[in-house]
């Protein structure tokens, strides 16, 4: 069967180029009409793929398809025969429906590609009726709210995002990148024009022993002349005397410029991803960031310092050669450079398909590894239900499968190589058989045994670096990638850090929220209108069922989160016009799943307080009851922890960290369900813990445990981002509202328990 | 949910083919007749869209209150008319069109663009990462576009060779 032409090209950014141009339907319109509001769509109402559009006029909703380049009209509608435009989102697809006087019409159809596009005809058309004047403030209104959903084509031209990354690398200015990449090569400017020059040396004198080689033939050996052997014999020493000694200045030259342009890099991404707001890592995988910070960078150095030299010898040694050739026999030269196209051509084929065999490689190993991955530390699950022989054969499936392809790309190299090979060898056969012919049968000519001989020396230097050019492109292409990768990094916007806002040496701990509405990237509110006055040393508890808005509520107070409508006060002052530093130094804050760097205990506890004593550490661990499990361990204080240390239990970190907290000495506290994770008996140590760090402290406690939130002088009931209720722990059992059903079903549980 | 909190588990609400028959109103909306009792606004989804089998059991839901009505283990089992209008809105709700030829699949800068033919005819579309690409059994596919569009490959052992070679280079 032949191949269709591919009609339905329906990349998005010619589908907005497309979109752009309205004359398209001005065969459509009649001659006053207007269009208010165009979109394409990409189906049939019966589910074919077409290209088509609906065109909102101010007389007629019009369902055009494609036919041929030009629209044709599918359907119409008039406008005061529609009610309302609905849009159906479905699976994979959507329909625009028409409400009419009595029915309910299908429109169009259309994929999710076009369902954006779609929502705005039908909020254009559902708008028709209102004030022109706020229509305008609307569509404003919606499209910066749309901005901040999660980008997945790039807003300027329309084509997928790569994943994991919000810069699309179509409009990215490359020779841009390219010279931003040079900066950081600028600081070793010196060194680098040295290594080039370098480089071209080495090249130029790699050009010098084919000639020798031609002296030693023609005229050393027929004369037997001894004096002029010694000659050549001595510039041919010195030649590779110097080669090899340029060899070594450059290994280490290039090697010092890698290692330090790749330092400058890293130090430069790992510095600016320390300053970024939190909102930046939740986006992304952390494998994601660290390869940028490692695999990225080393990438980066490996173009700069191995890549860009090695082109410059790569093209002088062509340039080079390619001279000394034509100077030496014209017609020989050509002969000689005859297979190098056939060879580059070979090369570019046969590497584009390499990659795609070793990316197949590649592929099934990280399957493997992500198996691996999945099971190793799900081992636990793996035997309590006994499924050894299951995984077992999963992995064997997959190790299965990569051994497979690992053969397939040896056979494919098996190949590949020879192949190249033998063109090259074809090549210098080719000039042996001329040569020589033209050297036997006319002695006349320019050619002599040692041009021969010299020419073909020089065939050997020239397809090297053929080849090397060939794969330059996709060399570029990965730095340009890493390049954007690194830039992305460098390139968002830090908080607004230590530098800036006001110092204030000691807060009081008098928190309000006013009016504070928020949402995360997406459009929806997770807080909407949170009035609340904390006064300072006061506890409050924050209830409320997962999702309700608590840690929301509590991460604006250190500013993890900038609130998006109203204010954060804390003694009077915009939390924003604080110095982010001196803030965030007075707010401790201890979590559900505390998190334990690896160091000793001592190191924990301490962490981020560099002078105190180690008297203070232990009145600390003892205020937050670990001083006594911490005695029990051989090394004590001393002991390692973290992931490649001593394990400690939940509830032990969890006292480590209050221990943590208790030595900051913060105004302002933040308990993130700190107890929720522990046996009753631990909670116990650890709400005595508590009890000692909240004292004197302006305490946001979040719980699920309502138990836990006796001591608190107030309590907040969250729902669906609201306060919807608010007062002691008494006043809100007596309201028989949200909390007291809690309550009493919390009570309730426990007695069961009891029982 | 605070643990305790969440209303009582509905008992399993298995519908039976028997108790149900549907009709179409005027306003294009389905309604239901259950033992008796009129439920308007219908909705009807697949618990499960992608696996191979449960292909025939299927969700009623109001739509108005996001209720669920009861799960149906096989719709064919229905009444003819019923029946016909299950399928009719599954063959409208989900639209998955099956890949039956790979043209041309390219990759930069880790985005995939597919050049495909389906039995909807003739389609591009762009994938983000692999990760997008599921095998869900030796011989099904399920790929994901970046606008989450779901495409379908039912066999892969009966696509030609070039599409087969295509799709394993990209796997």
């Amino acid at each position: 069967m032949a191949a269709p032409k591919l009609k339905h090209r329906l990349i998005p950014n010619e589908k907005t180029v497309d979109c752009t141009n309205e004359d398209q339907f001005s065969h459509i319109l009649n001659f006053s009409e207007s269009l208010i509001s165009h979109c394409t769509t990409d189906l049939s109402i019966e589910g074919q793929y077409i290209e088509g559009a609906i065109l909102l006029t101010k007389e007629r909703l019009i369902v055009t398809k494609k036919k041929e380049d030009v629209h044709t009209v599918v359907m119409e509608l008039p406008l005061e025969e529609i009610g309302e435009l609905q849009v159906r989102h479905m699976y994979g697809n959507g329909m625009l429906e028409a409400k009419t006087m009595d029915t309910t019409m299908s429109v169009a159809r259309f994929s999710r590609t076009c369902a954006k596009e779609v929502d705005a005809l039908a909020a254009a058309f559902n708008r028709l009726g209102q004030d022109p004047n706020t229509l305008a403030e609307e569509t404003v209104a919606r499209k910066s709210s749309r901005n901040e959903e999660e980008l997945t084509r790039c807003p300027a031209c329309g084509r997928a995002l790569p994943p994991g990354s919000d810069i699309c690398l179509h409009c990215v200015d490359k020779r841009k990148t390219f010279r931003r990449l040079m900066h950081f090569a600028k600081p070793y400017k010196l060194q680098v024009v040295f290594l080039i020059l370098l480089v071209l040396g080495i090249t130029a004198l790699q050009l010098v022993p084919p000639i020798l080689t031609r002296t030693l033939i023609d005229q050393v050996f027929p004369n037997k002349d001894l004096d002029l052997l010694m000659k050549t014999i001595l510039i041919l020493v010195l030649t590779h005397v110097s080669i090899n000694v340029f060899s070594a200045i450059r290994i280490r030259l290039s090697g010092w410029l890698g290692q330090h342009i790749i330092f400058d890099l890293r130090t430069a991404i790992y510095d600016h991803l320390q300053r970024l707001n939190l909102s930046y890592f939740e986006k992304r995988p952390t494998g994601a960031i660290m390869s940028r910070v490692t695999s990225d960078t080393n990438q980066l150095q490996h173009f700069i310092v191995q890549v860009l030299p090695q082109t410059v010898v790569n093209i002088t040694t062509l340039v080079g050669i390619g001279i000394v050739l034509f100077t030496m026999n014209p017609r020989l030269a050509l002969l000689a450079l005859l297979p190098a196209p056939i060879v580059a051509i070979l090369t570019l084929i046969f590497t584009r398909r390499l990659r795609n065999v070793y990316r197949r490689v590649w592929r099934r190993f990280s399957d493997l590894n992500a198996l691996l991955g999945d099971t190793i530390p799900g081992i636990r699950i793996v035997k309590a239900f006994t499924t050894e022989e299951i995984e077992s054969a999963r992995f064997a499936e997959q190790s299965d499968e990569l051994m497979q392809q690992h053969i397939h790309a040896v056979r494919f190299e098996s190949i590949f190589y020879p192949g190249i090979s033998m063109v090259m060898t074809i090549g210098v056969i080719l000039v042996w058989l001329v040569g020589g012919r033209q050297l036997i049968l006319d002695p006349e000519s320019a050619i002599s045994a040692g041009t021969l001989i010299a020419f073909i020396n020089y065939m050997w230097h020239f397809y090297g670096p053929v080849q090397a050019l060939c794969n330059l492109s996709s060399m570029i292409q990965q730095a340009v990638t890493s390049s954007e990768r690194v830039f992305e990094v460098l390139d968002t916007q830090p908080e607004t850090h230590s530098s800036g806002g006001k110092h204030i040496e000691r807060l009081e701990g008098h928190i309000e929220f006013r009016h504070v509405h928020f949402r995360y990237e997406t459009d929806e509110e997770v807080l909407k209108d949170i009035n609340l006055e904390i006064k300072a040393g006061e506890m409050i508890g924050l209830v409320g069922s997962s999702g309700a808005g608590k840690s929301t509520i509590a991460s604006l107070v250190p500013r993890f989160y900038d609130v998006t409508d109203g204010q954060v006060l804390i003694d009077g002052h915009d939390v924003r016009d604080l110095n982010l530093r001196s803030l965030r130094a007075q707010i401790g804050i201890v979590t559900q799943e505390p998190f334990l760097f690896t160091g000793t205990i001592a190191e924990n506890i301490s962490y981020g307080l560099p002078d105190v004593s180690l008297e203070q550490i232990i009145v600390a661990a003892k205020a937050a009851n670990a001083h006594n499990f911490i005695m029990e361990f051989t090394d004590a204080y001393d002991t390692v922890v973290g992931e490649r240390g001593t394990g400690l239990s939940g509830g032990q970190k969890q006292r480590v960290s209050i221990a943590r907290a208790i030595l900051k000495n913060p105004r302002i506290l933040i308990l993130d369900e700190a107890t929720s994770a522990v046996d009753t008996e631990t909670e116990k140590l650890i709400q005595e813990a508590i009890d000692n760090l909240v004292a004197n402290r302006t305490t946001l406690a979040i719980a699920h445990r309502l138990s836990t939130l006796k001591n608190a002088d107030r309590i907040v009931v969250v729902e669906n981002g609201r306060i919807v209720e608010i007062g002691t722990h008494e006043e809100l059992l007596a309201q028989n509202g949200i909390f007291s059903r809690l309550w009493h079903l919390q009570t309730e549980v426990s007695k069961m328990k009891a029982v | 949910m605070l643990a305790g909190l969440a209303p009582k588990e509905e008992q399993s609400n298995k519908l039976l083919p028997q108790e149900i028959s549907l009709a179409r109103t005027t306003q294009g909306e389905i309604s239901m007749n259950l033992r008796g009792t009129e439920i308007t606004n219908v909705e009807i989804s697949r618990p499960f869209p992608l696996s191979d089998e449960h292909t025939t059991m299927v969700a009623f839901k109001e739509a108005d209150t996001k209720k669920e009505i009861g799960i149906l283990t096989n719709y064919e089992e229905l009444d003819p008319s019923s029946r016909q209008i299950v399928a009719e809105e599954l063959a409208t709700f989900y639209f998955i069109p099956e890949i039956k030829r790979i043209y041309h699949i390219g990759e930069k800068f880790g985005i995939l663009t597919w050049q495909v033919e389906t039995d909807r005819g003739c389609h591009t579309f762009e994938v983000r990462g692999r990760y997008n690409l599921r095998r869900i059994s030796k011989r099904r596919m399920i790929i994901k576009d970046v606008d989450g569009n779901r495409y379908e490959i039912k066999d892969w052992n009966e696509l030609d060779k070039h599409s087969r070679s295509l799709l394993e280079t990209h796997m």
